[in-house]
């Protein structure tokens, strides 16, 4: 599934639906509960991400959305032909002082099994890949 | 989107939340709960059970009110939480930080402990 939006935050819900859509039929079909609240979180602090820093207005670029489904895991990747962002350098917050901000990366982190960034050049998007290994809901209870 | 609602009980303000509470919409409650924070309501109850979407900006509105009620010797406590918001609350451990009650009469309940 691809589709791409403008870079806005009033765009972030309908794929956010999408995405929330397709993991509770998921779930439905044995992965694990809560996927759907947790990949669709992890988009939506990515997403969030990019309206604030990848484009400088007045230009509006867009994001790019794929997400590819295989037995054992889920790859959403986000492309935008912004700014680069420093993701390796961004560091977990410390959540026994309760911050107010800085959470965005670490709920991404946290909700998916892999993420990485590779920024762009010329001709190529900064692509944000985040995996999320599918288990069954069964194997999800015994952990 | 974001609805979101004001009642009294007694000295006990309680805050009910519809809709999502993510970076498009944190701004719109952000005026309410400076206005709790000066007139010194120090007794908060977020109803969440109909709150569909929160993100790491939503999680900080409610952290800085938490933040500057406790500043005046109160408290705020959660009521209904539910699906997505629970996710990011338990995540986060803001289960540890705020006391979590399954509905609004339980939270105002210990409020008159």
């Amino acid at each position: 599934m691809s589709i791409t939006v403008p870079c806005a935050l009033r765009y972030r819900d309908p794929v956010g639906a999408l995405l929330l859509s397709v993991c509770q039929q998921l779930e439905h079909n044995g992965a694990e509960t809560g996927l759907g609240f947790q990949v669709v979180s992890a988009f939506n602090e990515a997403f969030n991400n990019l309206t604030q820093y990848a484009y400088e207005p007045p230009t509006r670029g867009v994001v790019d959305v794929e997400l590819t489904i295989a037995d054992s895991e889920l790859e959403l990747t986000l492309l935008d032909s912004g700014k680069t962002f420093e993701f390796e350098t961004v560091t977990d917050p410390d959540l026994n002082v309760l911050p107010e901000t800085g959470l965005g990366i670490f709920i991404i982190r946290s909700f998916m099994t892999d993420v990485s960034y590779e920024p762009g050049d010329e001709g190529r998007k900064n692509r944000l890949r985040m995996v999320r290994r599918l288990e069954s809901a069964d194997a999800a209870r015994n952990d | 989107m974001l609805e979101f609602h004001q009642e009294d009980l007694g000295d006990t303000v309680v805050l009910k939340l519809k809709g999502n509470l993510d970076a498009l919409t944190a701004p719109e409650l952000r005026p309410t709960i400076d206005e709790l924070v000066s007139s010194r309501r120090t007794q908060v109850i977020f109803d969440l059970g109909e709150l569909t979407l929160i993100d790491s900006s939503g999680v900080g509105a409610i952290v800085s009110l938490f933040k500057r009620v406790r500043l005046l010797g109160g408290d705020v406590k959660i009521a209904c939480l539910t699906n997505q918001p629970k996710e990011i609350f338990r995540l986060l451990r803001l289960d540890r930080a705020f006391e979590l009650f399954e509905t609004v009469e339980q939270a105002a309940e210990k409020f008159k402990k």
